[in-house]
């Protein structure tokens, strides 16, 4: 049963994982070439290929959300056309039928995450680095994969809860957001806004940005 | 009509004579008024301006603090939290620094129409110590904390600085304390070192007592280039002055320049190289990690430091921070070394607490996915 579930996800995943697995392909390499070429030639500086590290952390943060989301999606897409209809035919339980979707993204998430460490560390091999700058492939595919994962829940919660109880949440956060910032605007502007709390919450070490924090750099001392 | 025309104007001449005296009496009564607004005009936002200026003066351990009644409990907690940590840094010199210091607050609120809805404004800091003063970036208000732990820090040690003599102060950056951002300090001076591309910094990194004193700009170099680079250091060192590269080619030939680039061929970078003006060669170990030296020094000698270190002005600075730390030098840049070496960025891997906050969350959102039903 887990495995039917694993392959329909992976066919309907496949397709984007795929794609996923070229753009961190793509990405180590534009990170480690950079402005020197793989013999070496060319200009470059520690302190630019350092930059240029940590500069490029933040398309793979990019990448990290992309893949969650879309895995995510991509779960339930096909139960959410047909209303979730194929769930209750099962003979099995929504817990786990919702725990198999679950695990199966998880399993599909480690695809993309794995072909990163090993493209960045093949092209960390190729690249004429010097001695005293190291490529952390394992290192940047743990955080890839911790940020996808949690992207990846997230939103795995949102489509397999009730649109409708989701639509009440969403309408109801935006309209206590507004007259809170109404109230903010208009009755009294030293009101501090429950956006910015919210916002703060979110990007703090201990919100669901928190594997997102510290930069991101294949290459560092 | 003529008549009546005559007769209108019978008529209405009582009137105009009593609407001129009428009007006489509204301009003097308007007068007057006018008078006492133009009396209470200035009154408006005096009262507004006051309420901006009021200013109360308190000590906040050492430091004196001029601020409005509602600036004060923020900056407190700044002001704690710096004192902390120069204390840390600089030992009594610190203690003594802040005994000088004076931190100003003046809390400018947006215009008085808009007073009665917003209390927004700008929080000006003004820090003195002793003759050194500096306005610290402007705090938006109000807010719930003052982010002024930092400049306050940086305005003291500043102020440390420009009490010591000319060698020290050509040689010494402006000092950063290490407070909150220590480990950073540690990573940067350690991110330098290690990337300067300098032989002189391996060898002394590894060891090498002599090498480092060379490295930190302790003793002087008559050769730089030869002391503090190897010729396999060259093709590095060639890129790091590329604002030289246009003028190298024009002296050298261009084909000379991009074999040593390119091809990083030894010769052709020696010659390059030496064409490199004097000037423009730096020790290769700069602010941060002499910073992370005398803070060293401060930390190890304690009490009296900074006055050991003020002490003899005719001594080599090396010297003096041994004398400051009570150690001899060479134990004193063996401490250094350590915190150099310790304080590799420990970054490839994502922390536990960051793998164990974003587990938590995954299991919450699974938690949340388990209980969710698609068809209510």
């Amino acid at each position: 049963m887990f495995r039917a579930i694993l392959w329909s996800q992976w066919k309907w995943a496949r397709g984007f994982l795929l794609v996923a697995v070229l753009i961190g392909m793509i990405l180590s390499i534009f990170v480690l070439r950079g402005q020197v070429s793989f013999d070496g030639r060319g200009v470059y500086s520690i302190p630019d290929l350092l930059d240029r590290s940590r500069a490029f952390g933040v398309f793979f943060q990019l990448d990290a959300t992309a893949v969650g989301l879309m895995l995510a999606i991509a779960a339930w897409q096909q139960d959410s056309r047909t209303r979730h209809v194929y769930a209750l035919l099962l003979p099995v339980s929504r817990a786990w039928y919702a725990s198999s979707r679950f695990a199966a993204g998880m399993i599909l998430l480690l695809i993309p995450a794995a072909a990163l460490a090993i493209s960045t560390a093949i092209t960390g091999r190729l690249a004429p680095l010097p001695p005293v700058l190291h490529v952390y492939s394992a290192g940047l595919a743990a955080r890839w994969l911790l940020a996808a994962a949690t992207v990846y829940a997230i939103i795995f919660a949102l489509v397999s809860a009730s649109p409708r109880l989701v639509k009440r949440i969403v309408l109801g956060t935006v309209a206590i957001l507004v007259l809170d910032l109404l109230y903010g605007g208009f009755v009294d502007t030293a009101h501090r806004s429950l956006l910015g709390a919210l916002m703060q919450s979110l990007f703090s070490r201990n919100g669901p940005y928190a594997p997102f924090l510290d930069g991101w750099m294949l290459i560092d001392v | 009509m003529a008549v009546l025309a005559i007769g209108a104007v019978i008529v209405a001449a009582p009137i105009r004579a009593q609407s001129v005296q009428a009007l006489l009496a509204m301009k003097a009564r308007n007068d007057s008024e006018l008078t006492a607004l133009e009396a209470r005009r200035p009154a408006a936002p005096a009262a507004a301006q006051r309420a901006a200026e009021i200013l109360d003066t308190t000590h906040v351990g050492d430091v004196t603090l001029v601020a409005t009644d509602e600036a004060i409990p923020l900056l407190r907690s700044a002001i704690t939290g710096a004192a902390v940590n120069v204390r840390h840094a600089f030992s009594d010199a610190g203690v003594k620094a802040l005994a000088r210091a004076e931190l100003t607050g003046h809390l400018n609120l947006a215009p008085p129409t808009l007073l009665s809805s917003a209390h927004r404004g700008v929080l000006r800091l003004h820090l003195r110590v002793g003759t050194v003063e500096a306005d610290l970036p402007v705090e938006i208000w109000p807010s719930d904390s003052v982010d002024a732990t930092t400049d306050i820090e940086i305005g003291v040690s500043r102020a440390i600085r420009a009490s010591l003599d000319s060698t020290m102060r050509i040689w010494m950056p402006v000092l950063r304390p290490p407070g909150a951002d220590s480990i950073e300090l540690g990573e940067r001076a350690f991110r330098v070192a290690v990337t300067s591309g300098s032989a002189a910094v391996r060898r002394c990194l590894a060891g090498d007592d002599a090498q480092c004193k060379s490295a930190l700009g302790l003793t002087p170099a008559d050769d730089p280039l030869r002391a503090w680079y190897d010729p396999i250091d060259y093709p590095d060192l060639l890129k790091r002055v590329s604002n030289l590269h246009a003028q190298l080619e024009t002296e050298l030939g261009t084909p000379v320049v991009r074999a040593c680039l390119d091809d990083h061929d030894i010769p052709s970078c020696t010659r390059v190289v030496t064409g490199i003006p004097l000037s423009a060669l730096r020790p290769p170990m700069p602010d941060d990690v002499r910073s992370l030296l005398v803070l060293t020094a401060m930390q190890k000698g304690g009490d009296g430091a900074f006055d050991r270190l003020l002490a003899d002005s005719t001594t080599p600075p090396l010297a003096r921070l041994a004398a400051a730390a009570r150690v001899p030098e060479h134990e004193l840049l063996s401490e250094w070394r350590t915190r150099v070496m310790v304080s590799r960025p420990a970054k490839a891997l994502p922390t536990a607490a960051i793998t164990l906050v974003s587990l938590a969350w995954v299991a919450g959102c699974f938690a949340l996915a388990l209980r969710g039903t698609p068809w209510s």
